[in-house]
This record gives structure tokens, C-alpha cells and sequence, in this order.
């Protein structure tokens, strides 16, 4: 390349392009100058390649990618500002420690991602505790003056409904409450607008007062009267919710006011409630409309208004109370006051045990508040854990770096920068490492928080998302895990022996022990995490497999409710072979029949004197008897086989009394050594049931339980309005649902199905809870056992390299390599031994905790998943010393002593 | 006093522009650095280090005349600043006194 020729022209063309044109004529100089005087020296082929070079950084200078050039030594004001404003300080410090970090992004990413999974891991259990405990019902005037009260059976046992008439009782005579309402009754009719096809609508029956009690506003119109919960069903009025204004009617913005068909009867809308209210608690199922407690009779169809006579003393348990705190009453007060009252009732049928249950809490529900205490009790010291495990794992990276940081420190400190200037910058490191670490932890939680929630046995809140005060403990435990984490390697940084440090030897032992004792403490935990995420998914285990008695598979079930769609005795028992008959003919369904329980979805039961020779099971000396009433094919459908005796009869007529089938349980209560079959029972004082024969036992309330006693009678026989259709598919289920729906509408258009879901579905919620705690604390244990081994393997890389020289020096002299890899290997598996020794100690003290989230036949002293968890960390232990071993036992002695 | 910093590549380009005087351009000190820092540098990592250091004010810069070498075209010429020189002196002191204190402690 000659200087005359110039530059080619796809250079000059490239630096037209890069540099602006004030530059252009001098850079293009200098290029044509480098490369002419590197011609000369090293010939056209170099000088070529460098002319490349150049062009290729000319965009990093354009685009000012030249970052400031590192710089160890920091030769400034920062050394020599020894007083001056403390802001001005923590400004230097913060854009110090941010460019330090910035220096070492793999050392700062690293930090940054095992903080954030520290931190988000709490984060995303805290945003599920707190919806689920601390949130409230949203539209609720005061809600922390809002409470619900409930009947108890004995005392600290219950969670029931209470009747109308305890209901006028405590309303009449509390003297703490400024309200209280009563709510319940459910029901599913068909919703019409005249001519239009029918909706399904869920309604809820609520007393006068029930919106001013909760201080709720109308979104449209206006909620109830007292007259209109004066009279029965007389004001055929009621309330929408916004969900189902929307759904059904469209939004129609002139709704109120007017008419509309609810199970044939024309209502009048006089209101439509917010948006976001739910209802007093999301636990019970939000209702798409609200009615006066007088208009129960009509829309039940009850045949005259007569039930409202018998209201007043009715025992049927059906409202809930709902009430709101007098002002400056407490809640305790408030308790008192209604127990004192509970005390005082008596009347004819009321047990002495009973009470009654005062909660504030939102969630509160019999069967799931202790599960749900528990299981977020649990979760936050799983999270807990986890989180330690992370900061013990950032403090070693920090401990590491700090040796790497020791000639900086030595020589600012030899600079005169004081030791708490030190310390503070470096705490100033840890706090920016922290608060990015909360950051990513935060960013997981929103992705996570709704997955999580979603494996939790329920469903009625959804949505999970940090909220505000979520955010603020998530930025609190960042701050104190960076000052966790940067504690330690802060104070041993800033008191730095200059000479020593410059001489290279400084404080590495006393740091290499504090190390050790971090690694053992994050196998301690993992231990006692993985030990615990097995035994989880051992009890997640029984409980799926659990043997219940009955086919769940491929069974889907379609609830009709035949009173409530204005069926007749008559009618009824005509319409339910008919529809069964239907549906069983369906293509892809094998079989159909009836039930009117439905396993896991509540009892249905009675008591009674026990026969002679028959084994009371009640504490009260009388026999509890299950109750179902199903179609005669039921046993075969479910996979239920009789055991003695005949299946019930396809026929309507029977000799004698209806014929019943009992199972073993309730066969050996009754009838000890004798047998059943042929047996008269009498029930109620009244009715007599011939025992045809004797089912196996099966579940039926609760995994796990107990064999229960059980009688099932024919439906052709005993009528029950509400009707569960069973279908047997060949295939998926659930997929049969909307051909089943469709199949009975043909039989009635106006049908509603208030409740549709497969066999297999039901048996998923009971599993639910094995499985929540099964798969987060897997998950998180998995988390855990990740960082202890990748807090391991830092560590023994660290010894292995600190002694290279060392190590150089022996193999020169002639050292076996098996004796050093062992020595290393010893060293690694003593740290482990010791986090296991101690991880042991843990899981003996958290068995308590555990104990009552684990299915009944799985116990918290199981070995196996301790022995599991053992061998799992033993494994993970060893694989992350082998690398570092086989380093070892490869150390040149050449290099090794010339690097020292 | 942002501006007063100086990084350990605008010291050594501030050291060469001061060595240069008057002949001071991208390719003197580009071959300055490699004959007496051993260090091959892109002129475009010099340019930045000078554009930086020229906003800092520890450098002066103007084109000058079109030479017949460089096919006729104008040279950038920079010269180091009394700022510059300042800050050059007091990185010189600091280190010397760190050696100081580093033989004084005998390693």
C-alpha cells in the first residue's frame, strides 16, 4: 500500500459514515498516516489488518463505548474529603460502589440473581399471605369493624350456619353492635328477561339491612326496605350484581326498575351492586344476585306462604351473621357480649355445647382456617430458610471478593481513608447489591405469585400481585439482607492490615473459616428443606393414591335441582329415569345413574337410638348413620361391590318397606354378628327400610378417615329433589359436560345445573393441600439445594486455589496426587458432615410444624425422606468438590510455584 | 469535582500530548504509547480518551495545516492544559508518596 494512493475506498466511505464531517479530514489523516508509517515497518499485509482495527473502533469512540479505563487506584477528592456533608458522601458512595459493580458484572450478576431468589421467594409467599389474610373485602365501609359469627356444636368445634330465630334473637339483644345482618340460603333458578332464553343464576338470600350493616353503596339504584323483608314473598324485588348485570343483561343502562323472570316469578330490579363487591368473605362464593330473605318461599316454590309462620321457631341452620362493631367497641368486647348472650339461650332442641363462633377473619372457613394458618406458617419459614441460605451464599462471594480487594483496600486506607469510610462504602456495595436484588426478587414474585397461589386449595382469590405493603417488606428484607450479607466482609475489608495486605498474605484463614462455617450452615438447611420437600411429596403421594372405594376416573357429575325448578314429587320421580335413561344413551358414555351425595361434598346424616345389641359410635350413645339416596345402579357405576345380599331394586315397588343397602361399617355397628340382609331399620322413630344387602365401605367425607358408617336407599323409592346425574364416559369427562347439559335441556329448556364437575376434580381438591405444600416447598428446597452446592463448590474452588503454590511445592517434591485429592475431598466432605450433622438437629425440630400438613398415614418421624435427603445432598456435595479435586490433583508445580 | 478525576489511560495520553508539544496528533501519540508503554491502542480508544479529557479541560485542540504526507490533509493538534498539568503533578505526587511508603515498609 503506498502513501500515494490514499485509502480504499470502502474505508474512506466507512469513516464518512462514522465521523462527523468536523472530524472527518483529520481522522482520515491519521488513519492514512498510521497506516503508511505501519507499511513501512511491518509491510502492507499488517498494515492492512491494522487499518481494519481502526475502522472497526472508530464506532466505539463515535458511540462513547470507551468507558473511563478501570481504575484500581481511585486518585481523588473521595480520599481526601474527610468531612463534608453526609449526603454528599452517600452520593459518592452510591456512585462508587455502583461503578465498582459495574466493573464486575459476572461477580455483580451473580449476587443480584441469587439475592433476587432469596428475596423473591418470600416476596411471592407474602403476597399470598397477605391476600389471603390481611386483604378485605373490597366496598366495605370500616371493614376491620366488620366480623361473622357462626353456630358451634361444642365448644371450639363448629363453624355452622345459625337458625332465623337465633339470628332475631342476638340482633334484638347485643348491646356492642351498631348492625347485624344475616345472609345465606343459596339458590340457583333461571334468569329471563321475557322471551329471551334463559341464564343460570345464583342467588343469595339476605336479610333487610344486610348492605347499610356493611356499609356498602349502590352502584345503580338502591339496595333493600324494611318493608321488603316484612312479608313473604310479597315484594318480589332484587339487587344485581355488576358481574351479572353485565353478563346477562348486556350492561343495559336502564335496568333498574325494571321487570325481569326468576324461576317464572317477575322481580323488579331496584338496584345493582359495585363492581368489586363480593360479598362479605371471597370464601363463599359471590352471588350474581341478592334477594330479600322473604322472597325464599317463591323462588323455592314452596306452595304457600306458611314457611314464614314456621320461620320463627324453624331449626334449620341456614344464615350466617354478619355484624359491624358498635363505635370504640373491640372485637372482644364484641365476643363477650354475644357468647354471654349464646349462654343465656335455651330452648327446646338447643344442646347445652352449643355456641357460638365470633371471627373477624376474613378467610374464615371451618374446614380450611387451621390448614391455611398452618400452611402459610410453614411456607414463610420455608422461604425463610431459603432466603438465609441465599444471603450465606452472597456473603461468601463477598468474602471471596474481598480477598480479591485486599491491595485496594490496603492502599486506600494507606491513602488515609478511614476505616468507617471503608466500611461504609463497602456496606453502600452490599446495600446496591441488595436493593437490585429485591428488585429481581419483586419482578418473580409478580411473574410467580399467581402459579404459586394457583397450587393453593382453593380458588376464590385470584389476582395475587405484591401489593403496596408487600413492596414494603420486600425493600425491608433487601435492606437487611444486603446488611447481612455485607456485614462481615465490610468489617473485616475495612480493617485491613495495610502492610500485610501489600505483602499478599493478609486475613485469608480467619476469612477461609468464616466461609466454612457459612457452607456449613447452607447444607444444614438445604437438608432440612430437602428432607422436608421429600417427606411432602411422600404424604402428596398417599393421599393421591389413596384407596377410596370408588372409581373417580372418567365420571362426570350434573347437579339438577328439581324443586327448585318447580318439579313435583310426581314429576320429579317421573323426569329422573327419563333423564337418566337419556344421558346413559349418550355416545361416549358407558353408563348413567343418580346420587344425591356427592363424596367430599358435604353430609348428610342422622342419629339414632341404638337398636339392641347394636354399637353406639356418637359420643351422645346414639349410632350417626350417613345418608345417600341413589339410583339402583349407582354401586356398579361407582365401582362399589356388594359384599352379601341383593343390589337395590330397578323397581318403585318393594315388599314391605324400601329397601336400603348398607356398608360393612354401618352393617357391624348395627347388627353385630348377626346378619344384615333381611333386617328391618327403623329411622326417625317412624320409618322402616328393609336391608337388601351390605356394600363394601368406601370414602366418603374426607381422605384418609376412618371407615364411616353409610346407608344408601333407592331413589325410586325415597325422593330427594336434588339430583346428582353420575355419567360414566369413555373418555375425558369433563368434555361430556356441555352434550350431558344440552341432552337434558332437550327433556326441559328451562333446567339450570347449579353444580357440574367430574368425580376426579373433587378428588383433586382434597388433594390440594398435599399438593401446595408437595410442590412449593419441592420447588423451593430444589432452589435451596442449588445454592448450598453452588456455595460448596465456591468454596472448595477457593481452598484448592489458595493453595496451589502449596500444592505445587509438595507434587514437586514428590506428594502423591491421590493423597492431596483427598486431603481437598476431606476438607469438602467435613463441611458437609457438619451441615448434616446439624441440618439433622433441624428436621428434628421442625417435625412439629410439619406433622399437621402431612396425609394421616404418613407420619412426620418417616426415616425415608431423611435418609432420601441425606443421600441427595451427599451426592450433590460430592459432585460440586470434584471439579475442584480434579484441579487439585492437576496443578503443574512449575506453574504453580512460578505464580507464587 | 467530577471533573477532576483521571483515568489511568488519560494519564498516559495527557503524559505523551505533554511529550509531544507541538507535534502532538492521534498517530504521534498512538505511536508514542507503543515505543514507550509497549501498548497497541486504536486511535479511536485515543480519541476518546482525548475527548474526555478535552471536556474535563485537561486538553486543548486545533486543526492545523495540511500536510503533503497525510494526502494533503489537516492534522488535529492538542496540548495539555495548566488544569491538565495539575492533575497530572498531583497523580505524580500520589504515587510517589504510596512509594514511599511501600519501601518503607520493606517488601
Amino acid at each position: 500500500m503506498s502513501g500515494r494512493a490514499g485509502l480504499p475506498a470502502p474505508i474512506r466511505w466507512l469513516v464518512h459514515l462514522l465521523v462527523p464531517a468536523s472530524r472527518r479530514n483529520d481522522v482520515l489523516g491519521d488513519l492514512e498516516e498510521s497506516v503508511e508509517a505501519r507499511s513501512e515497518r511491518l509491510g502492507d499485509r499488517a498494515a492492512r489488518r491494522h487499518l481494519w482495527r481502526e475502522v472497526a473502533a472508530l464506532p466505539r469512540w463515535r458511540l462513547g463505548l470507551y468507558r473511563s479505563p478501570r481504575r484500581p487506584l481511585r486518585i481523588t477528592t473521595t480520599t481526601t474529603t474527610r468531612s463534608g456533608f453526609m449526603g454528599r458522601d452517600l452520593l459518592q458512595d452510591l456512585t462508587f460502589g455502583m461503578r465498582t459493580l459495574a466493573r464486575r458484572p459476572a461477580f455483580a450478576g451473580t449476587a443480584v440473581l441469587i439475592l433476587g431468589l432469596g428475596i423473591g421467594a418470600p416476596t411471592t409467599v407474602l403476597t399470598l399471605v397477605n391476600r389471603i389474610f390481611f386483604d378485605r373485602p373490597p366496598e366495605v365501609t370500616e371493614p376491620h369493624r366488620i366480623f361473622r359469627a357462626f353456630r358451634s356444636w361444642a365448644p371450639g368445634e363448629g363453624g355452622g350456619s345459625m337458625q332465623h330465630a337465633d339470628y332475631l334473637y342476638y340482633r334484638e339483644n347485643a348491646s356492642t353492635l351498631s348492625g347485624l345482618a344475616a345472609y345465606g340460603g343459596s339458590t340457583v333458578g333461571a334468569f329471563s328477561t321475557g322471551g329471551s332464553e334463559p341464564t343460570q343464576l345464583r342467588g343469595g338470600f339476605v336479610s333487610d339491612n344486610y348492605f347499610d350493616v356493611l356499609g356498602v353503596r349502590p352502584a345503580q339504584g338502591r339496595f333493600f326496605l324494611l318493608e321488603e323483608n316484612a312479608e313473604p314473598d310479597a315484594r318480589p324485588v332484587m339487587v344485581l350484581s355488576d358481574a351479572f348485570w353485565k353478563r346477562a343483561l348486556g350492561g343495559d343502562p336502564g335496568v333498574v326498575g325494571g321487570s325481569v323472570l326468576v324461576n317464572g316469578i317477575t322481580f323488579t330490579v331496584v338496584g345493582v351492586a359495585p363492581a368489586a363487591f363480593r360479598g362479605v368473605s371471597p370464601v363463599e362464593a359471590a352471588p350474581d344476585a341478592w334477594f330479600p330473605i322473604a322472597m325464599f318461599g317463591a323462588l323455592n316454590r314452596f306452595p304457600d306462604a306458611a314457611w314464614w309462620e314456621r320461620l320463627p321457631g324453624a331449626r334449620s341452620n341456614w344464615l350466617t351473621l354478619v355484624g359491624r362493631l358498635a363505635p370504640g367497641v373491640t372485637f372482644e368486647a364484641a365476643d363477650a357480649n354475644l357468647t354471654a348472650l349464646s349462654d343465656a339461650l335455651s330452648y327446646d332442641g338447643r344442646s347445652e355445647q352449643e355456641g357460638i363462633i365470633v371471627v373477624r377473619d376474613y378467610l374464615y372457613r371451618p374446614s380450611q382456617a387451621d390448614t391455611l394458618e398452618i400452611l402459610s406458617t410453614l411456607l414463610l419459614a420455608v422461604v425463610g430458610l431459603v432466603l438465609a441460605i441465599a444471603a450465606a451464599n452472597v456473603t461468601v462471594l463477598l468474602l471471596s471478593r474481598a480477598t480479591s480487594r485486599t491491595a485496594e483496600m490496603g492502599i486506600r486506607t494507606a491513602m488515609g481513608a478511614g476505616r468507617s469510610r471503608l466500611f461504609r462504602q463497602l456496606l453502600t456495595e452490599s446495600l446496591l447489591l441488595g436493593l437490585a436484588g429485591g428488585a429481581v426478587g419483586i419482578g418473580l414474585a409478580y411473574l410467580f405469585s399467581d402459579a404459586a397461589a394457583s397450587l393453593l386449595p382453593f380458588r376464590f382469590i385470584t389476582d395475587f400481585r405484591p401489593d403496596a405493603s408487600v413492596l414494603g417488606a420486600a425493600v425491608g428484607i433487601s435492606v437487611v439482607a444486603s446488611v447481612l450479607v455485607g456485614l462481615a466482609p465490610a468489617l473485616q475489608a475495612s480493617r485491613t492490615d495495610v502492610a500485610r495486605t501489600i505483602q499478599g498474605v493478609g486475613a485469608a484463614a480467619r476469612r477461609s473459616r468464616l466461609r466454612g462455617v457459612l457452607v456449613v450452615g447452607q447444607v444444614a438447611l438445604s437438608l432440612v428443606l430437602v428432607s422436608g420437600a421429600l417427606l411432602f411429596a411422600r404424604s402428596f403421594n398417599a393421599a393421591r393414591t389413596f384407596e377410596l372405594g370408588w372409581e373417580a376416573n372418567d365420571r362426570l357429575v350434573v347437579q339438577v335441582n328439581l324443586r327448585g325448578q318447580g318439579y313435583s314429587e310426581e314429576e320429579g320421580l317421573a323426569f329422573i329415569p327419563r333423564a337418566r335413561e337419556r344421558l346413559a344413551a349418550l355416545p361416549g358414555v358407558e353408563a348413567a345413574t343418580t346420587s344425591r351425595m356427592i363424596p367430599f361434598q358435604g353430609d348428610w346424616s342422622t342419629n339414632i337410638e341404638p337398636p339392641a345389641g347394636a354399637m353406639p359410635n356418637s359420643e351422645d350413645g346414639t349410632v350417626w348413620i350417613g345418608m345417600n339416596v341413589v339410583h339402583p345402579g349407582y354401586f356398579e357405576l361407582m365401582g362399589i361391590p356388594l359384599v352379601r345380599g341383593q343390589p337395590l331394586g330397578m323397581s318403585a315397588r318393594q315388599e314391605g318397606p324400601p329397601a336400603v343397602v348398607m356398608n360393612e361399617t354401618l352393617a357391624e355397628t348395627l347388627f353385630v354378628g348377626a346378619d344384615p340382609v333381611g333386617q328391618i331399620l327403623t329411622l326417625g322413630g317412624d320409618r322402616a327400610f328393609t336391608v337388601v344387602g351390605v356394600a363394601r365401605d368406601a370414602v366418603y367425607y374426607e381422605l384418609g378417615e376412618e371407615p364411616t358408617t353409610q346407608l344408601y336407599g333407592s331413589v325410586l323409592q325415597i325422593y330427594q329433589p336434588t339430583v346428582h346425574f353420575v355419567l360414566e364416559t369413555r373418555s375425558d369427562a369433563a368434555a361430556m359436560a356441555p352434550a350431558a347439559q344440552a341432552a337434558l335441556r332437550e327433556l326441559d329448556p328451562n333446567l339450570v345445573f347449579p353444580f357440574v364437575t367430574t368425580l376426579a376434580s373433587v378428588v383433586d381438591d382434597q388433594t390440594a393441600r398435599y399438593r401446595v405444600s408437595a410442590v412449593l416447598v419441592g420447588v423451593f428446597s430444589a432452589l435451596a439445594l442449588l445454592l448450598a452446592v453452588v456455595g460448596l463448590y465456591g468454596v472448595v474452588s477457593f481452598v484448592v486455589a489458595m493453595r496451589t503454590p502449596e500444592i505445587g511445592v509438595r507434587m514437586a517434591l514428590g506428594a502423591d496426587r491421590t493423597r492431596i485429592a483427598r486431603e481437598v475431598l476431606q476438607h469438602a466432605l467435613e463441611l458437609a458432615g457438619a451441615g448434616l450433622v446439624l441440618g439433622l438437629i433441624g428436621v428434628l425440630l421442625g417435625r412439629r410444624v410439619t406433622s399437621a400438613l402431612l396425609f394421616g398415614t404418613v407420619a412426620a418421624d418417616d426415616p425415608l425422606p431423611l435418609v432420601m435427603g441425606i443421600l441427595v445432598l451427599a451426592a450433590a456435595v460430592s459432585a460440586a468438590s470434584l471439579v475442584p479435586v480434579r484441579r487439585a490433583t492437576r496443578v503443574d508445580p512449575v506453574d504453580a510455584i512460578r505464580s507464587e | 469535582m467530577k471533573g477532576e478525576r483521571l483515568g489511568e489511560f488519560e494519564e498516559l495520553v495527557l503524559l505523551c500530548v505533554r511529550q509531544l508539544g507541538d507535534e502532538s496528533h492521534g498517530v504521534g501519540i498512538q505511536t508514542l504509547l507503543a515505543a514507550s508503554a509497549g501498548r497497541e491502542v486504536t486511535l479511536g480508544a485515543i480519541y476518546s480518551a482525548l475527548d474526555r479529557s478535552h471536556r474535563k479541560g485537561f486538553v486543548d485542540s486545533w486543526l492545523g495545516e495540511p500536510t503533503a504526507v497525510r494526502g494533503g490533509r489537516a492534522k488535529r493538534h492538542y496540548a495539555v492544559t495548566s488544569k491538565g498539568e495539575q492533575v497530572l503533578r498531583e497523580s505524580r505526587e500520589i504515587r510517589e508518596s504510596l512509594w514511599t511508603m511501600v519501601e518503607a515498609e520493606g517488601v
